[in-house]
């Protein structure tokens, strides 16, 4: 019914009024940079696609209202962060000689990167953990792999098997991975092939495909390769992936005790209603917050996860 | 006996890609999509249904098909009173994962736990992988029901769930006047018994298993 509808609306927009307020934000964010999609751009098109080639369908009016209220915010927040524009670049470029971060440039990133420098950033952090790997394996290694991926060994079989299955089932609403011809779909069973070839002890895990396609979206193939190795085998121990997902169970265990060491009444709570809280953490650490929390919210954990 | 409210978990096992999402979306939502994530998080939908006079809440718990996440299965189903193993019509591999749920939620759930075994899509019969008389054997030699399904279509996914729904109801209600018969008889420790006497059972199938291998 309208009445319910109307207050559904005003209890999360404030009704007209609000939205009406949304508009001026736009423009005034528009006036400034001219990149920003305008009101109409969003609502009149049954289907709006973001800066990351994520859709948003027209009937789903709170996620695109939310999407609008992101940017703008993003937008305000990062104003004073242009003027620091020469500083970012200084700062990277000195990262890029030294190899480690100064203080300096991780509390710049701790407080939020310039969503410009994002790739570049990432890389930094990425070759930081596997430079030296990926120089001991030598000039085009990853090339060396995707050749390889013609004639795929019988133990990678399996793997690829559920590879082609989840191909279509990562980022299904992003244009740049939703059909089999996209150029997403193929970089991604090629990283995630290259990856079986180079550590078939591992092999493929499911989640790997999530970190591997959000990578996609600010790094080359080759790149993402690399990050994905950061990640199993820098960032997480070895065994996290394994067969019997030995490590990213210890980790799950290792939360638990967290919780009941520094949070005890969020540990009763959740044993009084006899609730194994990693039903609801696994994919946290398995696919680093993907589908768990807003996107761009993810993208500053991504940030400040690479960088440790 | 009318009226009685009731609450029971579910646990949907199974291959990857099978379609445990799919059929607990449809049923939940009645909705199909292609579109929706591989799963890795189990996620947990619930619903009520009326049976009857009798109101019954189901959570139903979906949970991720890949071989590795096996180790965490136990996580998903503890507790549950239904377990649909899915499978794949289409492939025979899939059809194969489900022996191991079985003999896996036997030894865990004992007989606690009511068995549906599973073939999903079953609009793409043309490449059907799995011969039905098989399936169906096989469902019937562990003391299992075996449905056919296809969230895509609808086929068959409502019955699914009003059918366990029915024997989860059965079940309680036999074990509850189990309960209360050992409860006369002064003989509390009688439940324990039986389920003592299962859990031998079972047991002894695996020797055999292991045997075999």
């Amino acid at each position: 019914p309208p009445f319910n509808d109307s207050i559904k609306q005003f209890t999360l927009f404030g009704g007209e009024k609000h939205k009406n307020r949304l508009k001026e934000y736009l423009e005034e964010c528009r006036r400034n940079d001219p990149s920003f999609p305008s009101w109409e751009s969003v609502t009149s098109n049954e289907c709006f696609v973001d800066k990351y080639g994520f859709r948003y369908n027209k009937s789903n009016e709170y996620a695109l209202i939310h999407y609008i209220c992101q940017q703008i915010s993003i937008f305000y927040k990062s104003q004073p962060k242009l003027k620091e524009a020469n500083l970012w670049e200084t700062r990277l470029r000195e990262w890029k000689k030294s190899l480690d971060p100064s203080s300096e440039v991780k509390s710049m990133i701790r407080s939020g990167i310039l969503p410009k420098y994002r790739s570049e950033f990432w890389k930094l952090c990425i070759y930081r953990q596997v430079g030296d790997i990926k120089k001991s394996k030598g000039p085009n290694y990853y090339q060396f792999l995707c050749n390889l991926s013609n004639d795929l060994p019988r133990d990678i079989i399996k793997f690829d098997h559920q590879i082609f299955l989840d191909l279509f089932r990562t980022l299904p609403n992003n244009v740049k991975f939703c059909s089999k011809y996209s150029q997403g779909i193929n970089q991604l069973q090629e990283v995630l092939r290259a990856f079986c070839l180079y550590n078939p002890n591992i092999g493929y895990c499911q989640g790997m495909n999530f970190i591997v396609g959000i990578a996609l979206l600010f790094l080359d193939p080759e790149d993402a390769f690399w990050c994905l190795v950061a990640i199993t085998e820098k960032f997480f121990l070895a065994h996290y992936f394994d067969c019997g997902l030995v490590g990213a169970q210890s980790d799950q265990h290792c939360l638990k005790q967290l919780i009941e060491l520094k949070l005890p009444d969020l540990h009763y709570h959740l044993k009084k209603l006899d609730i194994d809280i990693s039903t609801i953490t696994l994919n946290w650490f398995m696919a680093l917050f993907f589908d768990a929390l807003p996107f761009e919210t993810m993208l500053r954990i991504w940030d400040c996860f690479l960088l440790e | 006996m009318s009226g009685k409210s009731y609450q029971f978990k579910i646990v949907l096992l199974g291959e990857g890609c099978v379609g445990k999402t799919s059929l607990m979306l449809r049923y939940v939502q009645d909705k199909f999509n292609d579109e929706h994530l591989s799963t890795i998080q189990a996620a947990f939908i619930k619903k009520k249904i009326r049976i009857g006079s009798n109101s019954v809440e189901l959570a139903i718990w979906d949970t991720a098909g890949q071989e590795k996440y096996h180790a965490l299965g136990p996580i998903y189903y503890r507790g549950s009173n239904g377990a649909f193993l899915v499978y794949d019509i289409t492939d025979i591999d899939s059809f194969e994962r489900i022996r191991k749920w079985v003999t896996e939620l036997k030894t865990s759930l004992g007989d606690d736990c009511i068995l549906c075994i599973v073939g999903n899509k079953s609009d793409l019969e043309k490449n059907r992988n799995v011969p039905i008389k098989e399936a169906e054997e096989y469902a019937k030699s562990v003391g299992a029901k075996h449905y056919s399904t296809s969230a895509k279509l609808n086929q068959g996914v409502n019955e699914l769930f009003l059918d366990i729904s029915k024997r989860m109801i059965e079940k309680f209600e036999s074990s509850e006047n189990l309960e209360s018969i050992n409860h006369q008889s002064g003989n509390s420790s009688n439940k324990r018994n039986t389920i003592q006497v299962v859990d031998d059972s079972v047991v002894q199938q695996e020797d055999k298993k292991s045997g075999c291998c």
